[in-house]
């Protein structure tokens, strides 16, 4: 900025630039243009809104709605006139150019010859003037949206372009003939209603607010009025001096944007190169943007008959033409062809509408898709069923249904490519065709029904918890599905019809297309719920609705077979194990173990397993079956057949050998069965041993909550007293708990039930506060019982679970079965039964129970009492 | 370097200083933060003021860090009633208020035999003094010329605040070159040679002058805006600003 000698002058203003000027720049000049610019319509600092009760009570005569624009010039109202009962636009000019005395005069002289600009494609103004402090035009409203809006949602097809220029050259060329300049022709100036008539706002407002006469200090500056990029050169330079050329080229812009989305600036390319337009519409649009105004089209009437003659002879006209222009792109031929030749209007063009084919092929593909799909659904489960009820070894393949169920894709996937094609065509062609609903419903019909099928196959998943823990929703679940579902394809339907409205045409606030989607979808629910219904028994292999199906899942090693199983939350879990030789149960015990009902799905692995080390016990199991809770981490119950041969395990090597039944499920009980072969020496013969587990849960009825023991049913042979004691093992012996011991003589048919068992340590009969932790009671025929319970000192290992043991006692004999285990602390506990001859022998008193082993003495054969 | 006129200050537009001040009566800190901001950005028209009213720079520069410093104590020279809407108008007064408190301060001194008066030559070294006036102690220094260093400090705060912008976008070569075009298209020249000399097409260029334009002007508004009460008002202000200097 430090210039030295030469005194520089602005080439602007032609006087000496100070040297002291920031930037060497003439600072007249600088801040002239800055503050002229500023009011030339381009105030890029906002001027505060006026507050709506301020413009309402400046119009009393008027219900002012709302602001509907904002602009270079002012704010724009939606305004109601209640005595003619119609919609107006109020243009309030900005409230500081009140300010301006001229611009009163000047805005009332313009004004009033905007007013009588009367032309169906020109905004009418009705009324203007001074009110408050507003300066203000009552217009039209124009219900619809701006060219820059419906640029904006989507480029103008040449078809639209070609349909919509000629009109804009009628308004211009009624309004230039008028004498009034436009100045200011941009897209945001271009408005299209709702019906597709184009109508141009702001007539001559450039004019009123730019010709600043009252202020020379702006005006002479060169300051120019209208917005640069769709303004011609010479209104960019002498604003004053232009004519309808400048409006024309203006409108030249305005053609170039609308065809290739882009402005004209620079060295820009023909139409015809960035869009697939006739090669002679660039003729055209080059002449409208010359610099030189003199080489423009004279008139915007002329640009209308420019591109009429285009428009109307592509096709019809014959060979000769097209050849001469070198041929015509696709685009051109068809519909353009056969539009009516002049003064086309949009609202004219709806009247040759057309269906959409896509549209119409997508419904009937999506139709189509429906029949192999309803196959599959509806029949398909009831031909498997035929199968399962016992009709034999006849099992359908699925291939057939596979096959079917590709079939209904391929339909289905080409309705709805077809669907959203028709779409796109309908909103290309700016609402020219038929079956925009019909698209919609083609389009998202199936790919919502597969949301939807996902979204049931949710809700069943549910149900099955539900059925878990609360039963008692189940049953709202579906219909809680069904509203959801529908809410959200309504939702989706309304964004898609929304999202693929033609430009130019704002979404008509209805959505019955959208409605009609998901009711359809809707509709078509109860049908898949019924598909899903029937295959859901189906695939879970239940025939009582949506209980769980047992989930059970059993694993091989070459020591055992282990089953896993989840049990329903409350229910008691019972594992029978019955031993089978060669096929065939055996006499020998079988064995149940019981575990108490937990809040929470319980899960229980039972494993079948040889023990390692026999722990040299006499008749010590060689293989036993263990229930693990595995959720506390606890043995619920150990079972050891006693008197069994030692097996050789071949689990794992032979695998051919196991069978594994698959679990079946009948009410509530499971069977798992797996066989192996007991090893033995070359002579000997091979025998077959496995076991059968019966999985069983039951809910628990009012006997309260288990304890560990043992309970056995037995029949006392003939003139023999079996009498039961609590033993634990001590080293090799097995010493009885004292106290803990009873007898009973039955006779030889009678069943009965004794029973060792661990109580809680709560008051399970009721009878009091006693504490009976444990309790050995006989139940013989004759509802006869003896029971009692007695302390122990001290606690015993944990049970986990009730053993029950059906045995056949032998006279002359004693079996001990174990509930429960020991640790290092606390012996295992057992219970012993033994068979003793009573003497004398019984006939007509030929039944006693009694508690410990004291039988009376009559019957007593000289074997001293139990201690 | 401290005494440099802060005509390049790097802090960013806030909204309307001046109307902080006005509203706190510059008793609270944001109004002295406020007050204090524009003081600094407009040191350069109270300095020369001063300058013209017959100080040497050095004492120009003394004198404008005093009187910065009593306006931001409140000191009650402050006659002026702030109301009056512009900080401009308000700024004036108070430095013509400040002026003649010093003189007759300047006064008593030299009836004590105090400073002498340094020589008008010794100034002339700095770029600053080029084209200043004879400077009399006496003389009324006429309004406008303080308006017309303010117009100019606008001016330069709104061009540098344009040229950190786009430096910071890393557009400052472009500016360089495009500045001119700010006082007009005949200022600027062929928008060819601009295009060629920074390697765009003379479209791009075309616009790139729009947009400088429109972020100066945007600029220019913000700064007067600071210093108004009314951001109405600026427009009125700017006329007032252009027809200052159109008379310089």
């Amino acid at each position: 900025m430090n210039d030295d000698a030469t005194v520089r002058s602005c080439p602007e203003c032609r006087s000496p630039i100070p040297a002291d000027a920031p930037g060497a720049l003439c600072p007249k000049c600088v801040l002239a243009k800055a503050a002229a610019e500023t009011e030339a319509g381009q105030p890029e600092q906002k001027p505060e809104l006026p507050p709506l009760e301020s413009v309402q009570a400046a119009f009393p005569q008027l219900e002012v709605l709302g602001l509907i624009g904002q602009g270079g010039m002012g704010f724009v109202y939606k305004a109601r006139q209640p005595n003619l009962d119609r919609f107006v636009a109020l243009k309030l000019l900005w409230p500081r150019l009140a300010s301006d005395p001229a611009f009163a005069e000047r805005f009332n002289r313009e004004a009033r010859v905007l007013a009588r600009l009367n032309h169906p494609n020109i905004v009418a103004v009705y009324d203007f003037g001074c009110s408050g402090s507003f300066f203000y035009l009552l217009m039209e409203y124009v219900d619809g949206v701006n060219m820059r809006q419906a640029m904006r949602s989507g480029r103008f097809s040449p078809t639209e372009a070609f349909a919509l220029v000629p009109r804009i050259c009628d308004a211009l060329q009624f309004a230039h003939e008028e004498g009034v300049l436009h100045r200011d022709i941009k897209p945001e100036n271009i408005l299209l209603d709702t019906k597709g008539r184009l109508k141009i706002a702001d007539f001559g407002i450039a004019k009123i607010l730019g010709e600043g006469r009252g202020n020379i200090t702006l005006t002479e500056q060169g300051v120019a009025v209208g917005t640069p990029l769709y303004m011609a050169p010479e209104q960019l330079e002498h604003p004053q001096d232009v004519d309808q050329r400048a409006d024309i080229y203006s409108l030249g812009v305005v053609f170039y944007e609308m065809l290739t989305g882009e402005l004209p600036v620079g060295r820009f390319a023909p139409p015809s190169q960035k869009a697939a337009v006739d090669p002679r519409v660039d003729d055209v649009v080059l002449r409208t943007l010359e610099k030189e105004r003199e080489r423009r089209y004279r008139s915007a009437g002329e640009v209308k008959t420019r591109v009429e003659d285009i428009r109307s002879s592509v096709p019809p006209t014959g060979p000769h033409e097209t050849m001469a222009t070198g041929g015509v792109p696709p685009q051109l031929s068809g519909k353009q062809a056969q539009a009516p030749p002049a003064g086309i209007a949009i609202t004219q063009a709806n009247a040759a509408q057309s269906w959409s084919k896509k549209a119409i092929a997508a419904a009937v593909l999506d139709a189509l898709a429906l029949v192999p799909c309803g196959l599959l659904l509806m029949v398909f489960p009831f031909v498997h069923r035929l199968d399962l009820g016992g009709m034999g070894a006849v099992r359908f393949s699925f291939l057939p249904f596979l096959a079917l169920g590709l079939f209904s894709c391929l339909p289905a996937l080409f309705g709805a490519f077809f669907g959203f094609a028709a779409l796109n065509d309908i909103r290309r062609a700016g609402g020219e065709l038929y079956g925009r609903g019909l698209a919609l419903c083609a389009a998202l019909y199936w790919p919502l029904l597969v949301g939807d099928v996902v979204l049931l196959f949710g809700a069943v998943l549910l149900m099955k918890f539900l059925a878990w823990t609360a039963p008692g929703l189940t049953l709202l679940i579906l219909p809680a599905a069904a509203v959801v579902i529908g809410a959200i394809d309504f939702l989706i339907a309304k964004q898609v019809w929304r999202a693929t409205a033609p430009p130019g045409k704002p979404a008509p606030a209805r959505l019955a297309p959208a409605a009609v989607v998901c009711a359809l979808l809707v509709l078509s629910l109860p049908v898949l719920v019924l598909g899903v219904l029937m295959w859901v028994p189906l695939v879970a292999r239940t025939s009582s609705g949506f209980a769980p199906p047992p989930p059970i899942t059993t694993s091989l090693s070459d020591r055992e077979v282990r089953v896993e199983v989840t049990t329903p939350p409350r229910q008691t879990f019972t594992v029978t194990c019955v031993v089978l030789s060669n096929r065939v149960p055996v006499s020998s015990p079988d064995f149940r173990a019981k575990v108490g009902p937990g809040s929470t799905p319980g899960i229980f692995a039972v494993t079948w397993r040889l023990v390692e080390n026999a722990e040299g016990a006499p008749n010590a199991a060689p293989w036993e079956i263990v229930v693990e809770d595995q959720v506390s981490g606890t043995i619920a119950a150990r079972l050891r057949p006693e008197g069994l041969p030692a097996l050789t395990w071949t689990a794992s090597t032979q695998a051919r050998d196991i069978h594994l039944t698959s679990a079946i499920r009948e009410s509530n009980a499971f069977e798992v069965a797996r066989a192996f072969q007991s090893g033995s020496g070359p002579n000997e013969q091979s025998v077959d041993w496995s076991v059968r587990l019966i999985l069983q849960s039951a809910k628990i009825g009012s006997t309260g909550s288990l304890a560990g023991g043992v309970e056995t049913q037995f029949k006392v042979p003939a003139g023999q007293v079996a009498v039961f004691e609590v033993v634990c093992r001590e080293g090799q012996n097995l010493v009885a708990l004292p106290g803990l011991a009873a007898y009973i003589i039955a006779s030889p048919d009678a069943e009965v039930a004794g029973k060792f068992l661990c109580l809680p340590e709560s008051d399970p009969d009721g009878t009091g506060d006693w504490r009976r932790p444990w309790r050995v009671e006989i139940t013989g025929a004759g509802n006869k019982s003896a029971a009692g319970g007695f302390s122990v000192p001290e606690a015993v290992a944990r049970y986990g679970g009730e053993i029950s043991v059906l045995t056949t006692l032998q006279p002359e004999a004693e079996v001990v079965h174990w509930a429960g285990q020991g640790d290092s602390q606390h012996p295992a506990l057992g219970l012993r039964i033994r068979t003793l001859q009573s003497e004398p022998q019984l006939a007509s008193h030929n039944s006693a129970t009694g508690l410990g082993t004291n039988w009376p003495k009559a019957f007593s054969s000289g074997e001293p009492p139990g201690r | 370097m401290e005494h440099t006129p802060p005509s390049t200050s790097n802090e960013a537009f806030a909204p309307t200083r001046w109307t902080v001040v006005l509203r706190a009566r510059g008793d609270t800190a944001e109004a002295k933060a406020a007050l204090g901001a524009l003081c600094e950005a407009y040191w350069q028209p109270i300095f020369r003021f001063l300058r013209r009213s017959g100080r040497d720079e050095e004492s120009a520069r003394e004198l404008t860090q005093e009187f910065c410093a009593r306006l931001l104590a409140g000191d009650p020279f402050v006659g002026v009633d702030p109301g009056r809407g512009r900080f401009r108008s308000f700024l004036l007064g108070a430095v013509k208020h400040f002026l003649a408190d010093v003189r007759d301060h300047d006064q008593r001194q030299k009836r004590g035999g105090g400073a002498v008066l340094e020589s008008l030559d010794a100034a002339n070294s700095t770029e600053t003094t080029g084209e200043l006036l004879v400077p009399d102690p006496a003389a009324v220094v006429p309004d406008e010329v303080f308006d017309r260093e303010w117009a100019l400090a606008v001016m330069a705060r709104a061009l540098s605040a344009v040229e950190r912008e786009l430096s910071s976008e890393g557009k400052g070569e472009q500016f360089k070159v495009l500045q001119p075009w700010l006082a007009g298209d005949a200022a600027g020249g062929l928008q060819a040679d601009a295009a060629l000399k920074l390697g765009m097409s003379e479209g791009a260029v075309k616009v790139a002058v729009h947009r400088l334009r429109r972020r100066f002007r945007e600029a220019v508004r913000s700064e007067v805006s600071e210093t108004l009460r009314d951001t109405a008002e600026v427009q009125e202000e700017l006329r007032y600003l252009v027809e200052v200097l159109s008379h310089g």
